[in-house]
């Protein structure tokens, strides 16, 4: 049966081939080679080593269903156990219910566990949509004005070892054209339906829906590289890729100035808002022709503004999209080309209270508006200009000339922000035993006392409570003085205007593995990578600046993608008189920090990561998920911070960092509402353990890389968590250990007063020791922990069973020294450690 | 859990082996005359309570004079109700976990995480997912008050 079936899935021309002495046949490799046997066969030639395929059992699964890929899910789900929160008890999900499964079970066979983590798949679910439909419309949008046999790549420095990771590793393609883009986001949007459907009509376990929440975010993040491609090869957005690698400590330029502060008054003002970059192309493509581009300002929040900066450098990026109501409500913009994004927003009202002409540019409708994409241009423009408020037009193409000819045409507008005299005002209104809106806040701001202080002292009062508001409005709804808050709030805003100024860079695009590759030399002097996503919204607009400030400064190798990076640039040092993005190089090294561009460049951060099994170990991606996830994982994967409000969008990513391999920080007030935790338990011995890939044999390790999903209240419990989830048994050179267990000791005491709970069991030789504190930490081993210690010596190692061990036996029994090269399970062994294991009674 | 009467939540903590989780809000929050901080404290010391310190308050509470505190992250505390408890902040699994200073959306979040012990949540809102909480409290003053009657009632 099996050889007819291998008959319908490999095209017998291409099923053998041979790689040095040894043939190779396809049909061992994978169950169905899905039609990529060209590519595959080219990837296994130029990529693979020959001993490598003959000592492992290698499996492909080219265009991967969630299924297919359980098994670095099952480790990471084992050592993870999800915990969940908000308990939804009652479910209602089908015409049989409600069901309470607190009883038992529904009446579908669903358990109550599984409920759980079916709600957490329908989170991520939800958090993909935008970004495949924008996607979409952007690859059609391509293939209408390129075609699909239009070349493309991620730039000139890409080859086959590293191009379009994120789609290579799911797919087995090597992408090469629109063609294959095409198909790879129709898988990827096939396979989100049958996530979707699994969201609301799955009965399988708590590991089934996880390893499909896990699955979700690897194709969202397979369908943010298909959006890069295209923008990168079709529509000019620069790339590193196609640089130089010897300036890249210096490109991009800090050349782009944003903030509110460097817009130029008296120039007519086009805002770009939500996830759709093409307007924007369209209007200044507009410009160009016209000569145009400096009688106009041309702004955005967010990722489009991101976007937008990598191919025009005169573009102001105002702020992060979930702020964008904000700075709509304070009137900066003349017209406002908006379309769908991470967050919710209600632009039409927000726009009209101060006069913005909307034209909304998303296949879906918004607020009513009649769908005019056919009527004439002409028209479109007279009724804007002539009072009407906002139009739907989805021809971007039309909508660019629109957007500048209507900023031209408008006679200026009124000023709806509240005086200082107004605001003072309306803050007697707030009453002394009322604080409703600090419940409502889901910042937790204390807004009552900030107003009640604003009767004196005016504005001023509300510049912190201002910083740290994303404009939900839950404050106003609570008010029983129906004090317009936002309102306040926007006039601190407005005080502030002048000072809202800062420089950075443009996004730089991925990393080929040429840089990855150099930049291992430097990696013996660095703690290690520091990764930085944010979406802003978060209490304190400072944090990721200062974040990105305290690890770069302290050699790490940090990049930064999405909303963050605008964030990050807003940090200056006064003592350097810079900006981040100033103060720090650029290139992919120690000590530098990157921005890799707006949304959909966090694509990047996962291809920087999982290049490092084909760049250090020599495995070939292609197809080949579970064993790149696997030396991802234990070896170079870093922890990850995800900062601010947190978008359902960011669920979904953190689920496909995570499944590659990252630990993910997400904080502060964000990621305590999300729907699960994924966090370790460093006192359950259990848990912390290895296989030798060469021999089978287990071997105990240190509990590294402790969480892989944690909340975090602070940006200094952020800080301190990440120098902690960078001890791994990977680390096994002392080297390394001490460069991560230095910042993670320091920062404990420094912000905590004490040791960490957990130091002394990343410890396995005194050159471990941060050098400074070595006679201290030694002392403390032997005190405490009952080590044998001389001088600045260990003689004899606690293990965590209670033995004392010489420093030999340690190495032997407790991490990584000895397991030469290491697996989180046996199922990842080469072919003659299963046999040992298989002798010793292992079904593997 | 119908029960608010700050007086009668001090009742359904007394005989039982109870860990305080104090959160960044304890750091933020100032009444006039006393800060969050201190009611945990307070707290503390007259049931005899250790103190997971979460965010950034481990240092204010020690400063305070809280007599057993130890810097736990939230997520850690939740998670380690599930299995057999180990941590040394406090000598057995906990009986019930008394949460102090956490938003309300986060306050949820770490409640309704916990299932194998009960949970109480002295915040400025109700929290549906805890086993006890203090209702919603219209001002800062308001929830001064039930703090200070459930210090009272601890006496």
């Amino acid at each position: 049966m099996e050889e007819k079936l291998i008959k319908k899935r490999f095209d017998p021309e291409k099923r053998f081939m041979e790689l040095g002495k040894t043939k190779i046949d396809l049909a061992r490799l994978c169950r169905d080679a899905r039609g990529v046997e060209d590519d595959l066969r080219q990837a296994i030639k130029e990529d693979w080593g020959e001993a490598r395929y003959n000592d492992w059992d290698t499996r492909l699964y080219p265009f991967a269903e969630a299924s297919d890929l359980v098994v670095q899910d099952d480790v990471l789900l084992n050592n993870y156990p999800p915990l969940y929160t908000d308990i939804q008890t009652v479910c209602s999900d089908c015409d049989n219910g409600p069901c309470d499964l607190e009883n038992g079970k529904g009446l579908c066979g669903l358990d109550l566990d599984p409920f759980q983590a079916r709600l957490s798949l329908r989170v991520a679910c939800r958090g993909c949509q935008s970004q495949f439909m924008d996607t979409r419309d952007l690859l059609d949008y391509a293939i209408k004005e390129f075609g699909l046999d239009k070349e493309v790549s991620l730039g000139a420095r890409h080859d086959i070892s590293d191009q379009a990771l994120s789609i290579a590793i799911l797919t087995g393609q090597y992408v090469r054209n629109l063609s294959h883009l095409e198909r790879a986001l129709a898988y990827a949007e096939a396979q989100l339906n049958k996530l979707f459907l699994a969201s609301h009509q799955g009965t399988g376990s708590v590991f089934d829906f996880e390893n499909m929440t896990f699955h979700c975010g690897s194709v969202l993040l397979l369908v943010q590289g298909v959006s890069e491609l295209v923008k990168g090869s079709c529509f000019g957005f620069q790339r590193g890729a196609d640089r130089d690698k010897l300036e890249m400590d210096h490109w991009p330029p800090p050349n782009i100035s944003g903030g509110l502060g460097n817009i130029e008054k008296g120039k007519p003002v086009i805002a770009f808002v939500g996830d759709n970059f093409l307007p924007a192309w369209s209007a200044i493509n507009h410009l160009k022709d016209k000569g145009l581009t400096e009688r106009f300002e041309i702004c955005a929040p967010g990722p489009v503004g991101l976007d937008i900066a990598r191919f025009y450098d005169r573009v102001r990026i105002v702020g992060t999209m979930v702020n964008a109501g904000k700075w709509i409500r304070l009137g900066f913009a003349d017209v406002i080309v908006a379309s769908t994004g991470c967050s919710h927003l209600d632009i039409l009202g927000e726009a009209k209270r101060v006069e913005s002409k909307v034209i909304w540019v998303s296949p879906q409708g918004l607020g009513g508006l009649p769908d005019r994409t056919d009527s004439p241009g002409e028209e479109l423009i007279d009724d804007l200009i002539g009072g009407l408020d906002a139009v739907w037009v989805r021809d971007v193409d039309k909508v660019g000339e629109i957007a500048v000819r209507v900023a031209q045409g408008l006679k200026g507008r009124g000023n709806y922000l509240l005086s200082e005299e107004k605001v003072k005002e309306e803050a007697k209104r707030c009453r002394e035993d009322c604080d409703l809106c600090f419940n409502a806040c889901p910042n937790s701001l204390l807004i009552g006392q900030a107003v009640r202080k604003a009767r004196e002292e005016g504005l001023s009062a509300l510049t912190p409570i201002e910083k740290g508001c994303y404009f939900c409005g839950k404050c106003e709804q609570q008010c029983p003085e129906k004090i317009p808050i936002r309102d306040l709030i926007v006039a601190a805003l407005k005080k502030r205007v002048p000072d809202d100024k800062f420089i950075m860079r443009s996004g730089r695009g991925s990393v080929p593995e040429d840089e990855i590759a150099r930049s291992a030399f430097t990696l013996m002097n660095s703690p290690g990578f520091c990764w930085i996503l944010s979406c802003g919204g978060s209490k304190d607009m400072e944090d990721v600046g200062w974040l990105a400030n305290e690890f770069t400064g302290k050699g790490c190798l940090s990049l930064i993608a999405g909303c963050g990076a605008v964030e990050a640039a807003r940090y200056f040092d006064r003592e350097a008189g810079k900006f981040l993005f100033e103060k720090f190089t650029c290139e992919y090294a120690v000590k530098n920090i990157s921005s890799l561009g707006g949304c959909t460049a966090m694509t990047f951060l996962q291809e920087a990561s999982a290049h490092w099994a084909r760049t250090g170990v020599h495995i070939s991606h292609y197809a080949n998920w579970t064993e790149v996830a696997d030396i991802t994982h234990r070896l170079m994967a870093p922890p990850v911070i995800i900062w601010g409000r947190c978008p359902e969008r960011m669920y979904a990513v953190a689920a496909g960092l995570i499944r590659i391999g990252h630990q993910v920080i997400v904080g502060p007030n964000a990621g305590f509402a999300w729907k699960r935790y994924l966090v370790g338990n460093h006192f359950d011995r259990s848990k912390w353990y290895v296989w030798d890939t060469a021999s089978g044999r287990k071997v105990e390790t240190e509990p590294g890389q402790e969480h892989i999903l944690i909340p975090v209240e602070t940006k200094e419990e952020a800080l301190t968590v990440y120098w902690g989830l960078l001890q791994k048994p990977g680390a096994s050179v002392s080297i390394m250990r001490l460069l991560s267990l230095t910042p993670y000791i320091a920062c404990y005491e420094k912000y905590f007063g004490d040791l960490p709970d957990d130091w002394q069991w990343f410890v396995t030789t005194a050159s471990d020791l941060p050098v400074r504190q070595k006679v201290r930490l030694l002392k403390e081993l032997k005190e405490k922990w009952g080590w044998d210690t001389e001088g600045v010596t260990i003689k004899k190692a606690r293990h965590r069973d209670g033995r004392l061990l010489t420093t030999d036996e340690f190495a032997h029994e407790y991490s990584t020294h000895e397991a030469r090269f290491f697996a989180k399970t046996p199922k990842l062994v080469t072919k003659k450690a299963k046999e040992n294991l298989r002798k010793e009674g292992m079904k593997i | 859990m119908s029960e608010k009467d700050p007086r009668k939540l001090a009742e359904h903590l007394k005989g039982k082996k109870v860990l305080l989780m104090a959160g960044q809000l304890c750091e933020e929050v100032d009444f006039g005359t006393k800060k969050l901080v201190d009611y945990v404290v307070e707290i503390s010391n007259r049931i005899g309570a250790p103190i997971a310190a979460t965010g950034n308050t481990p240092l204010s509470l020690k400063a305070k004079g809280a007599k057993t505190v130890r810097k736990m992250w939230a997520a850690e505390v939740a998670n380690y109700m599930r299995w057999p408890w180990e941590d040394p902040v406090i000598d057995e699994k906990p009986e019930i976990l008394v949460l102090i200073g956490y938003g309300p959306a986060t306050a949820q979040g770490l409640a309704s995480a916990v299932r194998d012990g009960e949970t109480m949540v002295l915040g400025n809102t109700y929290v549906k997912g805890a086993t006890y909480s203090l209702p919603e409290s219209p001002s800062l003053g308001r929830w001064q008050q039930a703090l200070e009657e459930m210090v009272q009632s601890l006496a």
